[in-house]
């Protein structure tokens, strides 16, 4: 014992310059003896210094690994209350040998006012480079909502532009409609006619590319039917010149056979765009002529056939098997007309490929042209307006909620 | 039944919430006022798991920017590790990573926990926003304010700890 007297004396002058208490513990853990500075620990002489203190709980295993090439462990700044003594410390923990026996020296050095000093530098550093930190990020973020906030206007200007550009587009197709409308044929030049008609026509888009037309002249009727290649604003186009055409061919050509309205038409068509052979656009068309005094129809299609039902059966008349204007290259179409005699009850069918090509049904399939058939065979014999009613229904029905597949347009002529 | 005592150690960048969570963890209480750490506070919690008691010691150390620059001695003896950042403050996560290869390399084979802190001051979009920002992913997102999962990180590593 008188040894380790030896030893606390030489630690305790050096540290006699500094404010410490140490206290020597054996292997177990035994407290031996202290300085009691700070904290009078002569009751727990010879009690384990380990369930004393949570910082020697903690690193018991650490100070028992102590050996002579480390044989010091130093903790700066703890800030736990030593005893009564509040404050920041810096421990020294050392393992001593002396004759083959292991002791510890736990040197509690109290450092408060060093140590209040820096802790003021620490928290100002600390609060500096936190509120810099929170303030770069908060510009940060504002710039970032600026951007994404001017970006939103940007394209909502630019949405506002679009509409706008659609909705003036719009307006001039429903103007163009307006045209279109009036341009087709009223129900008067066929008023007189000895035979009651009906006209199916609904357009894909506002504008259509199928359209029909009629004129009386002396005793005969002239009915077209015409499906140009394209719908909406082209194929409107296109209506409005086959329809042109066949003004000029009637009134001022005066040419009444379906054969040579249906040549001359080809004719002119392939003149029209003879400089431009970007345009390849045509048309599929239907001519009849009705002559009342000798009660005949004649017939001539270009790619589109006439129907028509006789004592309940069902015809069929099949066009040539090219279109007006279209590609150059077809050289020589000989188109040829079919003269029937009419009969009481005949019903003749002039038609574009709208309605049979009409997507629908459970399947999303072609409404087809063998079920159009067997639709106008079944409703024939009905008055003209009930037809073109079942008609309609029929399609709206198979359609469903799809789009319309392209223009459609059937006309019927019941004698 | 058994008892055994555990060195636990938070470690992050300052200001992030270590005092706070430990606070939060053992007293049930939280202080709005950020007085820094100087060095080292120890607290004690027993945690009780079902045939075990373990005592935790939990070392709060002072944040640094960079965890190369905590005494090394504070390290000795841990037992488990929990990282603490700001889920405000990016540059708080910023260097996981790296930290946790230093960590990793000084204690081997010790388990630890990822806490992203200050929940309560952030809208779930900012959340979400910050969460994809993370280096690494990160199971624990707690609020030393609310008391959101606080006793979960604790529970996790006592588990994690004593392998259970
Ligand atoms: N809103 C909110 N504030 C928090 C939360 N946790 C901590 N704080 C605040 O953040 C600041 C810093 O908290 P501390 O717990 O002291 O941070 P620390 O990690 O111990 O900091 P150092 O000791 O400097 O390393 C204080 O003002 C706290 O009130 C939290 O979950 N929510
Ligand atoms: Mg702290």
């Amino acid at each position: 014992m008188s040894k380790i007297h030896e030893v606390l004396i030489a630690y305790q002058q050096e540290y006699l310059s500094q404010w410490c208490q140490f206290i020597l513990f054996d292997q177990k853990g035994d407290i031996l003896v202290s300085s009691n500075s700070f904290s009078d620990l002569h009751s727990y002489y010879g009690t384990s210094i380990y369930q004393l203190n949570f910082f020697l709980e903690s690193l018991q295993s650490v100070i028992e690994t102590l050996d002579a090439t480390q044989d010091e462990l130093f903790f700066p700044r703890m800030e736990i209350p030593f005893g009564e003594k509040t404050g920041v410390f810096d421990y020294t923990i050392k393992r001593i040998e002396d004759q083959n026996e292991i002791y510890y020296v736990w040197i509690v050095e109290d450092n408060t006012a060093h140590n209040r000093y820096l802790s003021l530098v620490q928290q100002e550093r600390n609060d500096t480079y936190i509120e810099n930190e929170l303030l770069q990020l908060k510009t940060q973020n504002q710039i970032l909502q600026e951007e994404v906030e001017k970006q939103t206007a940007d394209i909502q200007e630019q949405k506002r532009l679009i509409e706008k550009q659609k909705d003036d587009i719009l307006d001039s197709i429903r103007y163009a409609q307006r045209i279109q409308q009036a341009i087709l044929p009223t129900d008067k030049v066929l008023e007189s006619a000895i035979f009651q008609t009906f006209i199916f026509y609904m357009p894909k888009d506002i504008v259509s590319g199928d359209f029909y037309w009629a004129r009386q002249v002396g005793g005969k009727s002239v009915i077209a039917v015409a499906d140009c290649t394209g719908h909406g604003v082209p194929g409107a186009f296109m209506s409005l010149v086959g329809q042109n055409m066949l003004e000029t061919i009637l009134i001022e050509q005066k040419i009444f056979y379906p054969k040579n309205i249906l040549e001359s038409l080809d004719r002119q068509m392939l003149q029209l765009f003879q400089n431009d052979n970007r345009v390849h656009d045509g048309m599929d068309i239907t001519v009849v002529v009705i002559d009342e005094e000798q009660k005949t129809i004649t017939y001539a299609g270009a790619k589109r056939p006439l129907y028509f039902v006789r004592d309940a059966n069902f015809q069929e008349i099949k066009g040539a098997p090219f279109a007006i204007g279209g590609h150059h290259l077809v050289q020589g179409k000989n188109f040829t007309e079919f003269e029937l005699k009419i009969q009481p009850n005949d019903v003749f069918y002039l038609f574009s490929d709208g309605y049979a090509d009409q997507f629908g049904g459970d399947s999303d399939k072609k409404f087809m042209i063998r079920n159009f058939k067997n639709l106008l065979l079944k409703i024939h014999h009905l008055p003209v307006t009930m037809q073109q009613e079942i008609l309609k229904e029929n399609l709206l029905a198979w359609r469903g909620s799809r789009k319309q597949t392209d223009d459609i347009l059937v006309v019927g002529l019941q004698f | 039944m058994q008892s055994i005592s555990k060195k636990v150690v938070l470690v992050g960048n300052f200001g992030v919430g270590k005092t706070s969570l430990t606070r939060r963890f053992v007293f049930q209480k939280f202080a709005d006022e950020y007085l820094t750490t100087l060095g080292v506070k120890i607290d004690k919690k027993i945690m009780n798991l079902p045939d075990l008691e373990v005592n935790l010691i939990i070392w709060d150390i002072a944040g640094e920017v960079s965890q190369t620059k905590v005494p090394k001695s504070y390290y000795l003896g841990a037992n488990g590790i929990i990282y603490v950042f700001d889920l405000t403050r990016p540059s708080t996560f910023k260097h996981i990573s790296e930290d946790l290869d230093y960590i990793k390399q000084l204690l081997p084979n010790v388990p630890y926990i990822l806490a992203g802190n200050k929940k309560d001051l952030l809208s779930e979009e900012e959340l979400k926003r910050t969460i994809s920002e993370f280096p690494i992913p990160c199971e624990y997102l707690t609020s030393a304010k609310t008391g959101e999962c606080v006793e979960e990180i604790f529970q996790d590593l006592t588990k994690k700890m004593t392998n259970r």
